[in-house]
């Protein structure tokens, strides 16, 4: 079911509205948001829902045993047979067939032929949130920083609940599961504020998102069709894309959570105003880069090796990791490796007084810092082709045609689309220290009705209403 | 809770309102109208009533299909759009038992199920069948073929859709010219309304180009010159012809013969500056020229057929053309007279036609392009 259908508007309306006719009963609410969220899940492939419950129950029945272990050698065993079954059912269903066709390439290139074939394994839409939700519970159990609960039904609610689901944002048991053993009050702040945050994760989705996805997906299919210019800005615009797109969601996931008085992490923070990479990478699809830095980076980082070249390669290992964690495909190694590289010049400064200087002077000098801004946008735009093309071949083709002789130029169709972007993100560099970019609550009464109004008019007006899915859904 | 909900109504009657307007706009332009409607009041009108949408797809399938079924006639024009003018009075004295087709079917196998339709008896036998044989049944890949038969899935009537009528929403209030409210209304859909699409029976009112014709004589050519340099639409590579095509048709064509079935092969022409341009197209030529002995070899399998020609060539010029690849009214009553009088014709059906009315109109014909019939509009 998705978040931009009218099946999920009437869902929602009915969970809302059944929700709080149960305000009293804490357990029958959390029941029912559990076999709501497994109808929500179910409606893509209800086969799939076995595979949900497994792998919550999973961490759920570790959790228990770790905490219950004092021998320290037996709850490592268990830590890792939590991680590796999970791990197992995402390897299987989202890596297996890379794998494989790796190995088929490998033993080919030195000229062995193989009998080994892929398979036709679908895979669930989701997996790769739920997972890691679940892993984070055993994980935080086994390194005590958390305490398991002894209710299946609140746990299986914390990781089935369904505004979160299949793409995030990824939540921590520490900070999620507690709301389930909370009563349950309707605050008329907090569900006006929902409100906000789901008109303007619409907006984001069917306005902006799905409009710059009919400019690009031209462009990235055949891209010597068009300009240098335009294939520039395809680039750029596909980073938009998929910030309107994957923050969209999070709105959307955020403000019904907030609506059943359940609050949710925020997943992005206008990473475009940054001035470096790894600044925009921090504000960029949090949850799931602190996870990764929680659960991967750090307990690297805690072997204490303190020579600068291990920590680079620690650090382009973890954005590798992350980028191979979006898909089973060398381009994401290699966006993930040029991500790793970008951070380079930020661990050196730590070493050479000169180069943190000079990344201070780029981070604050008033009239540098929009051309520091422009110039990361560019370059993690220009890096985020690996992450959109088919293959490495298609990339470097998108490359090339960039650097076209024919490169000026630019259609109606293109020049349109410049002109919202621009629209799009001076309103969030306005709103950018807000907690979310539609938080109006300070505004005059009039002028926020007016708001709501003409955010309604523009979602109504500009959408594009062809349920496009969203595009982490393919992670 | 209830603060909340009383505070966001006055938001949920925004939409309702902005719905109810979009829908108001498009009610002004009957484009709103669904495809069951139209063909009920199309039937019951005793004057020419047009059907052509702007906003919504006119879903020709499912149109044409019903209004077929309600007519059940002896004379059927199957083929795209390449037949769309073939009208009702061409067929003297079975002006009432004539419906054209065109564009309901769009490949072999749509052909094929028509056949077996016939033969379950889902749709009436008729004793006449004219086929157009545009190349695009015999191409290797088209571009309008669509997946599956036309019989065994119908697309939906895009008005029963709640996403078409968002997208047609928002175009009825962004674009103006669709807004306006025309003087005349003939028809269905805005461009019905002015006369522009499908008459009663089935035939195609080229009404916007006909405009340009009667305002400064213009020939207007339909982008075909730079769909074939650019080798899209109709002339996507590979522009090859389907060996497997061939033969299927060459089948079908005998299964109406063997249901006893008159037959006529369409070969529908191009207009000279078109032709005389994509002849220098090697690719063009090269498939051209199959296409052309593909006829040759259904004309001696004995089939009756109108070959393709070019305006010129049978003492006309462009001007007879809707565009570069739809022949006008008068084009093809020239064409089905001339075939009507042909030594080699075999068809027997044509005997029980009276053409003298079409022959009389052809000869008092002021305009190339259309005999004005459709004196409600002209």
């Amino acid at each position: 079911m998705l978040f931009n259908s009218l099946t999920f508007i009437v869902f929602f309306i009915c969970v809302f509205a059944v929700f709080w006719l149960l305000k009293n009963h804490l357990k029958i609410q959390n029941a029912f948001l559990l076999a709501v969220s497994a109808l929500f899940y179910g409606w893509w492939d209800w086969r799939f829902l076995v595979l949900l419950f497994a792998a919550a129950y999973i961490d759920f029945y570790f959790g228990q045993v770790i905490y219950n272990s004092t021998n320290q050698r037996k709850r490592q065993v268990y830590i890792w047979l939590s991680a590796g079954l999970n791990l197992g059912l995402l390897a299987y269903f989202k890596y297996f067939n890379f794998f494989i066709d790796s190995f088929i390439s490998a033993m080919e290139s030195v000229g062995m032929q193989t009998n080994v074939h892929t398979l036709d394994i679908i895979l669930p839409v989701g997996i790769s949130y739920y997972t890691f939700q679940s892993m984070s519970y055993s994980l935080d159990i086994y390194r005590n920083k958390l305490k398991p609960t002894d209710s299946l039904l609140d746990y299986m609610a914390f990781i089935c609940f369904f505004p979160q689901l299949v793409a995030g944002p990824v939540e921590r048991a520490n900070f999620l599961l507690p709301q389930f053993s909370k009563k349950k009050i309707f605050n008329y702040e907090d569900a006006s504020d929902g409100l906000r945050l789901i008109l303007y994760g619409f907006f984001k989705k069917i306005v902006i998102a799905d409009n710059i996805a009919l400019r690009v997906d031209p462009i990235f299919n055949n891209p010597t069709n068009y300009t240098g210019f335009e294939v520039f800005l395809g680039a750029l615009f596909f980073v938009m894309q998929l910030y309107a797109d994957l923050s969209g969601y999070t709105d959307i996931a955020r403000g019904t959570a907030r609506l059943l008085d359940f609050k949710l992490s925020k997943n992005f923070e206008t990473p475009f105003f940054s001035t470096n990479v790894p600044e925009e990478w921090r504000k960029w699809h949090i949850t799931i880069t602190t996870w990764f830095r929680d659960y991967f980076f750090l307990p690297i980082v805690k072997m204490k090796i303190e020579h600068l070249a291990w920590k680079i390669f620690t650090t382009i290992l973890l954005f590798v990791v992350i980028g191979f964690w979006h898909g089973a495909n060398n381009t994401f190694l290699i966006f993930g490796f040029i991500i790793g590289l970008f951070y380079i010049p930020t661990l050196m400064s730590k070493k050479y007084k000169w180069l943190k200087e000079g990344i201070k002077f780029f981070n604050t000098n008033p009239y540098i810092r929009p051309v520091s801004m422009l110039f990361t946008y560019t370059l993690f735009s220009l890096t985020t082709v690996f992450f959109r093309a088919k293959g490495v071949p298609q990339a470097i083709d998108y490359y090339k045609a960039i650097f076209q002789p024919n490169f000026w130029g630019m259609s109606y169709f293109i020049s349109d689309m410049l002109i919202g972007v621009i629209l799009f993100q001076v309103f969030e560099w306005f709103m950018q220290h807000r907690e979310h970019q539609f938080e109006v609550s300070f505004w005059p009464a009039y002028l926020r009705r007016l708001s709501y109004v003409v955010m309604i008019v523009l979602i109504l007006l500009m959408g594009h209403f062809g349920e496009a899915p969203f595009y982490y859904f393919q992670f | 809770m209830k603060k909340f909900i009383v505070r966001s109504l006055p938001f949920v009657l925004v939409i309702f309102l902005y719905l109810g307007i979009g829908e108001y706009l498009m009610y002004r332009i009957s484009e709103n109208v669904p495809v069951e409607v139209v063909v009920k009041k199309q039937l019951a009108s005793k004057t020419e009533c047009y059907y052509g949408r702007t906003l919504f797809e006119n879903v020709e399938p499912l149109y044409k299909f019903e209004m077929l079924s309600n007519i059940q006639p002896s004379i059927v024009v199957l083929g795209s759009s390449v037949v769309f003018n073939f009208r009702d009075f061409f067929f003297q004295p079975f002006e009432s038992k004539f419906y054209n087709t065109g564009l309901m079917l769009k490949s072999v196998r749509d052909l094929n199920d028509f056949v077996n339709h016939i033969k379950k008896g889902k749709i009436k036998k008729p004793a006449f069948v004219i086929i157009g044989i545009d190349n695009s049944l015999i191409k290797k890949v088209s571009f309008r073929q669509p997946e599956g038969s036309v019989f065994e899935n119908f697309k939906a009537d895009p008005i029963c859709n709640y996403k078409e009528h968002l997208r047609a929403i928002q175009d009825v209030y962004l674009r103006s010219d669709v807004r306006e409210v025309p003087e005349m209304n003939y028809g269905f859909g805005k461009k019905g309304m002015v006369g522009d699409g499908y008459r009663k029976d089935g035939s195609f009112s080229y009404k916007w180009e006909l405009d340009i014709f009667l305002k400064d004589s213009t020939h207007y050519e339909g982008d075909l010159k730079a769909k074939l340099r650019e080798k899209r639409d109709f002339f996507t590579l590979p522009l090859e012809v389907d060996s497997n095509k061939k033969e299927e048709l060459i089948k079908v064509l005998k299964e109406f013969k063997k249901l006893n079935i008159e037959l006529l092969l369409y070969f529908p022409p191009f207009s000279d500056e078109f032709y005389n341009i994509a002849k220098e197209d090697k690719v063009f030529n090269q498939f051209f020229g199959e296409y052309l002995a593909y006829q040759s070899l259904l004309e001696k399998e004995g089939f009756d057929m109108i070959k393709f020609t070019t305006p010129s060539r049978i003492g006309l010029n462009d001007y007879y053309m809707a565009n570069a690849y739809h022949p006008g009214d008068i084009m093809v009553a020239k064409q089905l007279l001339t075939y009507s009088t042909s030594p080699e014709r075999k068809n027997k059906f044509i005997d029980k036609l009276n053409f003298s009315l079409l022959d009389s109109l052809v000869k008092s014909s002021n305009n190339p392009l259309s005999f004005m019939r459709d004196t409600l509009v002209y």
